[in-house]
């Protein structure tokens, strides 16, 4: 079971999309996903059309009261579940920090799916805290989305520099740049140029378009509604780069 | 991704299924898609290895979507489901997967075993009209998913983490009168088609039929066998097409010549000649068949050579094999196979329709009388049998042995109880020994015939005739081997007991 995190310490770069459209994808690709959407705002919840409500809350999840397993949802999807958001998630820190191994918790309480996984897929909270450790303890690849702005960089240093300090195993970091207009040069610039100046960028490109926004209406990933859009080739291409970076096949 | 619990199937007239749809209707928002035709080819060996393993494998396709191969218990329950790529060079098996080798890998393992050399063939098929569906809760959310199976199953496949949603849905169906259905989709299509490989046939044999007509009864068994191999023999489909053939045949004859005075003279005195060419044609591809099928475990058990030097012996086997092939189908195209065929079972018929309640002996009276006979025709030279004694002595004793097998198979009807699965038992060991004896002699020396015709022909290298003395070696020492468990297998043998008198 190989797990995979969209993670950034800056907000509203496009983590929830990326998480359910490559979950999406790897579903479609025979891989037994799970999404476990852990930012109590519930962006991956919303979408996937499932209530935001794990009984008992995140504190029995961390505590081990209520096994992960129960909290799984079946989405519309095939070979595609979720481990729903729960607005309790907002003290997840807290919980962890109550709990043994508190830094590595997350990878334990996912050990127990290892068989009926093939892949796991966090939408993590922006931000670094103690659960942000857990996930990048636990992932063996942080997908990390970059909207082209200078200040982006030096967030996704600071997000390297975080990984560097933690004890290895560590996973590896996948940056892409995302919500990318066109239509304005700096952004057209910095998707030029980022990808070849630096080896944690790759050179996917995910476009800022009407049709990714349509996700919270439609409450689908747009390579299902839209699966011919830019968007989706997108995503697709990001999928393609994530999957040889998990040596699946 | 286990835990979404077991799918129900229920089912009723399809006026019950439209009433159990829109009794759903009134609790959730029910979406449907179009209708699809959902093919499924059930594949098994021609002797139904994978039905009798308590395996059911399905070649399914949907229009639009990939096909797939779907292994499971024939009951239902959870089943391993690999997308085929389907082979468009076999167009004479619908581009389906036919041996082993040819099923991709995640099925060879759990199939390995249970198909051995027997090919796949289509066994039963069902095609049903499948309306798929969900039931959505009040966020639009699938929970419970459905399928029509047009026009009377309704199949509700729970969605993990709506059990409460798969339960109430079950009730609403069984309260607007739909019933469970347990069996699976592989049970409903052999009742479609009216199939039952379960069941138990009446056995030919009858202790109280006259004796002329329990052999004849018998011998149209063999000749449905036979009959049955056939087309799979001529087409090459697999390898124990031929065999079952042969069996079918050997057993004939055997019958023929044991029970002839059970049977009118002239009908021995024809059908005796007529089942030896039969069973002359059948030799040697199938003596080549042997050889090619043991090829892979001689191959791995080589300690000086390499398994690629046998190849040339593969590549020669193969093609004294297509040509012996190329008699056998001609001589089971033949008018004189044919006329044997027509006639055999014209007079077959006839005497199994006796009805003469005074047309000689009983069955009982007469098989017992030959079992005890071929019994002792068994234990007397046996017994003389020493270390010293020659080889023609154990292949005549193995001869006789096959004998007392076939009579006992014959008449197993007429045997009953522990004494006589005893006696069987022991037989089947006693002639594993002599069989791997006299197999051992003979394939030595076939192997030593081939590597001259290799070395005549300047189709052998040196390497290749070595690995070939490393086989008869092998063989030699597996004839020793037999040789020296004879004494005690007989002992077993001897001491179990004849039929009862």
């Amino acid at each position: 079971m190989k797990v995979v995190a969209s993670y950034t310490i800056k907000g509203g770069v496009g983590k929830t999309s990326t998480a359910v459209n490559l979950a999406h994808l790897a579903a479609a690709d025979g891989l037994r996903t799970l999404v476990w959407d852990l930012d109590p705002q519930g962006g991956a919840t919303y979408l996937f059309r499932v209530r935001p409500r794990v009984k008992g809350g995140g504190a029995a999840l961390v505590e081990g009261r209520r096994p992960l397993a129960d909290a799984v949802k079946g989405t519309d999807f095939d070979r595609l579940d979720l481990v729903p958001a729960d607005f309790s998630y907002r003290t997840l820190d807290l919980d962890l920090d109550a709990a043994k191994h508190s830094h590595d918790r997350l990878r334990r309480l996912l050990a127990p799916l290892e068989r009926e996984y093939d892949l796991v897929v966090l939408d993590c909270p922006p931000g670094v805290t103690l659960l942000s450790e857990n996930v990048v303890r636990g992932s063996d690849v942080l997908l990390v989305p970059l909207v082209p702005a200078l200040l982006s960089l030096r967030t996704l240093d600071q997000l390297t520099g975080f990984v560097a300090g933690l004890p290895k195993p560590r996973p590896r970091v996948v940056a892409f740049l995302s919500m990318v207009d066109r239509r304005k040069k700096a952004h057209r610039d910095l998707a030029a140029s980022l990808p070849a100046e630096r080896d944690d960028v790759v050179p996917v490109v995910v476009p800022s378009l009407a049709v990714v926004e349509q996700m919270a209406v439609e409450r689908a990933p747009v390579t299902v509604f839209a699966p011919r859009s830019a968007a989706s080739t997108a995503y697709r291409a990001l999928w393609d780069v994530v999957r040889t970076e998990l040596n699946l096949a | 991704m286990a835990g979404a619990g077991d799918e129900t199937v229920f089912t009723g007239d399809s006026r019950t299924v439209t009433a159990a749809l829109k009794a759903l209707r009134a609790s959730y928002r029910v979406v449907t898609e179009r209708p699809l035709d959902v093919r499924r080819t059930w594949l098994d060996s021609a002797d139904l290895r994978l039905h009798r393993a308590g395996l059911a494998l399905a070649a399914t396709s949907v229009a639009g979507s990939p096909d797939v191969l779907e292994l499971g218990p024939v009951d239902g329950g959870a089943a391993l489901a690999v997308p085929d790529r389907p082979d468009t060079d076999r167009p004479d098996t619908d581009g389906r997967p036919r041996l082993l080798a040819d099923l991709p890998e995640p099925l060879k393992e759990p199939l390995g075993p249970v198909l051995d050399v027997r090919a796949l063939l289509p066994f039963v098929e069902l095609t049903t009209s499948v309306v798929t569906g969900a039931l959505l809760d009040d966020e639009g959310k699938t929970v419970v998913r459905l399928a029509h199976e047009r026009p009377d199953r309704l199949r509700l496949i729970p969605v993990r983490g709506y059990a409460k949603d798969a339960a109430r849905a079950a009730r609403t169906v069984r309260a607007a009168g739909l019933l469970p259905d347990d069996r699976s989709t592989y049970r409903v299509a052999l009742a479609a088609a009216g199939l039952d490989p379960d069941a138990v046939t009446e056995p030919a044999m009858r202790a109280d039929l006259p004796a002329g007509v329990a052999v004849a009864r018998v011998l149209l068994g063999f000749l449905d066998e036979l009959e049955a191999a056939l087309e799979g023999t001529i087409a090459d489909v697999d390898t124990e097409f031929l065999h079952d053939l042969r069996v079918a045949v050997r057993r004939s004859r055997s019958a023929v010549k044991l029970l002839a005075d059970a049977l009118p003279p002239a009908l021995v005195a024809w059908a005796g000649p007529q089942l030896k060419w039969l069973g002359d044609l059948t030799t040697p591809v199938r003596d080549l068949d042997v050889h090619l099928l043991g090829l892979p475990e001689a191959a791995a058990r080589l300690r000086g050579g390499r398994p690629e030097d046998l190849q040339p012996l593969a590549d020669h086997l193969a093609a004294i094999r297509a040509k012996e092939r190329r008699a056998l189908v001609r001589g089971l195209r033949s008018a004189r196979f044919e006329r044997f065929r027509v006639r055999w079972r014209a007079e077959l018929e006839a005497l199994a329709a006796v009805e003469d309640e005074d047309a000689g002996p009983r069955a009982a009276e007469v098989g017992l009388a030959h079992l005890a006979r071929a019994h002792r025709r068994v234990v007397r030279p046996g017994s003389r049998i020493t270390p010293e004694s020659p080889a023609t002595d154990l292949h005549d004793l193995r001869k006789r042995g096959k004998e007392l097998r076939y009579l006992l198979e014959i008449f197993s009807p007429l045997l009953e109880g522990d004494g006589a699965r005893r006696g069987v038992k022991e037989l089947k060991g006693l002639q594993d020994v002599l069989g791997r004896f006299q197999d051992g002699e003979v394939q030595a020396e076939a192997v030593v015939a081939m590597a001259e015709a290799m070395l005549a022909a300047g189709t052998a290298p040196a390497v290749t005739l070595l690995a070939m003395g490393e086989i008869a070696a092998g063989l030699h020492d597996h004839q020793l081997a037999a040789r020296q468990e004879f004494a005690e297998r007989f002992e077993r043998f001897a001491r179990a007991g004849g039929p009862p008198r």
